[in-house]
């Protein structure tokens, strides 16, 4: 009971902290974008100047130039496409320091979003309880912006959170946004196809080893070392799957991220967490594979929403 | 055959048995109140006889308990096996066999280890006499990734065994396994080294001397699971002793496949074969070694799931065992029909 006091007082003050850390994040989203538009706004004017100069000189050798004229201009080439090449790095660095702010926000929205629902349940009061709607549907959309659940599909899903097709007046300008926005919820309706097709093949591994451990039971006595290597217990083994990724740790983010990377072929994940013989490591990855498939649900539904307005 | 033995009952037998089902219903009780855990129940009969017997009606119930709590970086789990068997209904012949156990993992940074200990009961009565081995274990397992598909895994662990069956002994040994295993797209290699060092005591009669040896060897070992089940192992182990000096090789294959012929059918199959060589020859089977598993054997079950939570199986098995005399051998087989149900 005191327990369950406390957490609520401590609640409102989680909430709040987790809410300054969110912006702070945001805030650092912001910049890293802000410096990939500029960088990538230099890099277009570094290409069109390093095109211009490319053609210059294929028109010098077509009307046999100097050499030293030509040399002039190659050498300048040569000078822009460092900056070009260093430009490219500089969109590499801030696109990973992105990735990685966006994981970082992905669990924020996620924790937050828990915590509401938390504080929803609890809360009685009817105007109270909207405005902590209204904010758990603009941190799930938030959270569908940063989701690494996204990053594989064909279409940018973050470009489509800005259509606004009640904004559009122009008949055909609609007809393509919308035909574009019915494509995008195909290729999520595949890709959660997929991810229910796996999730039943590994519901049907980890009832295979459940099986074959029980069975195990029966038929030999699992006395020591020469037992343990073909049942080491179903709860018992080690997670091989951290390990063999190379990460330290499987954070929910990159796990999605992995899944879908490897979607559809990711059995390969699978059977990092299936060396180690152990059932109860599958019931993780079917947990992971529920939770990328509600944000794709909520994705879709956002989708939907999109076409309907 | 076992009349030869001329095995005495063991006084505590009884008690042990009272305690277990004690410890049983309370665990039932703390699954049934818990949130984590599984409980599963398992009955079977069908026939079997042992060579040159008449055939036998088999009944057989099986308990499964355990029960896992996580945290972050670490868990801990206990686990309860309990199978009581009866022979022609009687309860002169019959056998039961308990088995728990408890295991604690923990992760620290590259390293992972599990401490577990393990306790078995076994009795087996026939008419006046009763036979009875326990045994348990202590082995710390430590597994530390050398890159990122190969592995190193050391076990280190303490196994004691007490005989009241034919050899009447009582054995203590230190186990040490080693090994590397390598992991290439869905199939995972091991190989190493296994070293034991032990120690026999005769349990009863007033025999003072004691017999001891070492076992070393390496071992093989095969597995993959994707859409069938597949484990394999093997040990070579050469075995010498202070009491039979003399240098015996032990071959020790086993097979597990386990493969869904339909959504709802399922088939598993195990085999186990261990060949010794040469066989000892000697009566003071007291401070003779046996090996923990040195029954041959081949199973065959195939299931079917009739709800998520009950199956219906048939189960056809084989078992061979030469006693480590080497004069005595029996085998013994048996078909049965069996209904397992999970409560949680």
């Amino acid at each position: 009971m005191n327990r369950i006091i406390l957490s609520l007082l401590l609640l409102p003050l989680l909430i709040f902290a987790q809410s300054s850390a969110i912006k702070a994040l945001e805030q650092q989203q912001n910049r890293y974008q802000k410096q990939i538009l500029l960088e990538k706004t230099k890099l277009d004017s570094l290409n069109r100047e390093l095109n211009t100069i490319l053609a210059q000189i294929d028109s010098l050798n077509e009307q046999n130039a100097s050499k030293n004229d030509i040399s002039d201009l190659q050498a300048k080439s040569l000078s822009i496409s460092k900056n070009v090449v260093a430009s490219q790095t500089q969109i590499k660095a801030l696109n990973k320091k992105i990735e990685s702010v966006n994981k970082k926000l992905f669990k924020r929205y996620s924790r937050q979003i828990d915590s509401l629902n938390r504080v929803l349940s609890t809360e009685k009061d009817a105007q109270k309880r909207e405005q902590i709607t209204r904010e758990l549907k603009l941190l799930t959309q938030k959270r569908i912006a940063v989701s690494p659940a996204l990053k594989q599909f064909s279409f940018d899903p973050r470009k489509l959170f800005a259509i606004n097709l009640r904004a559009t007046k122009d008949s055909l300008k609609r007809a393509i946004i919308k035909d574009y926005i019915r494509n995008a919820i195909n290729e999520v309706d595949t890709t959660l196809m997929n991810l229910n097709l796996k999730k039943q093949e590994l519901i049907n591994m980890k009832r295979l080893q459940e099986k074959a451990a029980s069975f195990m039971d029966e038929v030999s006595d699992n006395q020591l070392y020469t037992s343990l290597p073909l049942k080491r217990g179903a709860t018992g083994s080690f997670d091989l799957s951290a390990q063999s990724s190379g990460s330290r740790s499987l954070d929910a983010a990159a796990t999605i991220e992995q899944l879908l990377t490897d979607l559809p072929d990711f059995n390969s994940f699978i059977n990092q967490s299936m060396v180690a013989g152990d059932a109860s490591k599958l019931d993780s990855v079917l947990t992971r594979i529920d939770a990328t498939g509600k944000i794709l649900s909520a994705y879709r539904a956002y989708l939907l929403e999109k076409l309907n307005q | 055959m076992i009349e030869r033995f001329n095995i005495r009952l063991p006084s505590l037998a009884r008690r042990k048995q009272f305690a277990a089902l004690i410890i049983l219903m309370l665990v039932f009780q703390q699954l049934i109140a818990g949130q984590t855990g599984k409980f599963q129940i398992q009955s079977e009969s069908g026939i079997g006889s042992f060579k040159g017997e008449s055939v036998k009606i088999i009944w057989r119930s099986r308990l499964n308990a355990e029960q896992t709590y996580r945290w972050r970086r670490s868990s801990f789990n206990w686990k309860l096996f309990y199978q009581p068997e009866l022979f022609d209904f009687s309860i002169k012949s019959s056998s039961q066999r308990l088995r728990g156990s408890i295991r604690f993992n923990n992760r620290f940074r590259q390293w992972f280890w599990t401490m577990q200990f393990q306790a078995r009961y076994f009795s087996y009565r026939l008419d006046e006499q009763t036979f009875n081995w326990q045994s348990g274990n202590l082995t710390v397992e430590v597994l530390r990734p050398v890159k990122p598909k190969i592995f190193w895994d050391i076990q280190v662990g303490y196994w004691y065994r007490d005989s009241d069956d034919f050899s009447q002994q009582s054995l203590n040994a230190l186990i040490l396994q080693q090994g590397i295993s390598v992991r290439h797209n869905n199939m995972l290699y091991q190989t190493g080294t296994y070293t034991e060092r032990f120690k026999i005591r005769p349990r009863f009669q007033a025999i003072t001397k004691s017999n001891s040896g070492y076992r070393v060897g390496l071992f093989f070992k095969m597995s993959a699971v994707k859409a069938i089940i597949f484990n394999s192992s093997y040990y070579l182990i050469y075995h010498r002793s202070e009491f039979y000096n003399r240098t015996n090789i032990e071959h020790q294959f086993k097979i597990l496949i386990g493969k869904w012929l339909s959504p709802d059918w399922s088939l598993l199959f195990f085999t186990y074969i261990t060949k010794r060589q040469p066989k000892f020859n000697t009566n003071e089977t007291e401070l003779l070694y046996a090996p923990a598993d040195h029954q041959n054997r081949v199973y065959f079950k195939l299931g079917r799931d009739i709800s998520k939570n009950r199956e219906f199986y048939l189960k056809l098995g084989y078992e061979q065992e030469v006693l480590i005399k080497g004069d005595y051998e029996w085998s013994y087989w048996q078909l049965l029909a069996g209904m397992n149900f999970r409560i949680k």
